[in-house]
């Protein structure tokens, strides 16, 4: 396993593998979280409710 | 339908908000990361030295500093510990760049709720367009929290 590999976060909200948390940008955040769930859970920005656009 | 002058805000309402413009309605009356973050804030520029910011900083009473261009537009952050760094460094490379910034209309609850999670001890507001609003502290948060119970 590669360090970068070992390194990786998963966001809190999607799952999905992040570099960093970008919230805190600390290493091992416990609650560690990506870009766009931060924004939506801060309500920065909505989802949208359709997957076409519109 | 009696108005007579009417203008479109093309960016729409959450930009309007963003931009710290006023609101109505029910949710207007509670204070937001906006109305608290803390306006006075000692901003710096990327090419001061840290030595030079931190004296300031400090005379204000700050342990922390944003640095932002000639527009205000925020390019980085220096908290306590980046503040602590030699004194001879340029803001630039002491600088933690490109902070998460928070929209004036986020709700205190939201915001404290992250700050915790996160611990930070601040967080920089900022416009749509990243000019700087103010820095909130989570001291003032939890406190004006406690003054909406």
């Amino acid at each position: 396993m590669t360090e970068a590999t070992a390194t990786r976060e998963k966001c809190k909200g999607c799952g999905r593998e992040i570099e960093v948390c970008s919230c805190c940008e600390e290493p091992h955040c416990p609650a560690a979280i990506c870009f766009g769930c931060l924004n939506q859970e801060l309500k920065q920005t909505l989802r949208q409710p359709h997957a076409h656009g519109g | 339908m009696g108005f007579g002058d009417v203008s479109d805000y093309v960016d729409g309402k959450v930009d309007w908000m963003a931009a710290g413009l006023p609101t109505e309605g029910t949710n207007a009356q509670h204070p937001r990361a906006g109305d608290v973050a803390r306006k006075d804030v000692p901003t710096c520029s990327l090419t001061e030295k840290l030595g030079d910011v931190k004296t300031r900083a400090k005379a204000q009473g700050w342990d922390a500093a944003v640095v932002v261009n000639e527009e205000r537009v925020v390019f980085g952050l220096l908290r306590a510990k980046e503040l602590d760094g030699d004194p001879q460094q340029l803001v630039e490379k002491a600088m933690r760049p490109g902070p998460s910034t928070y929209r004036p209309y986020v709700s205190l609850h939201e915001m404290l709720h992250t700050m915790v999670d996160h611990k930070l001890v601040n967080a920089p507001v900022t416009t749509s367009d990243g000019r700087l609003v103010g820095l909130l502290l989570q001291t003032d948060v939890a406190a004006a929290m406690e003054k909406e119970k």
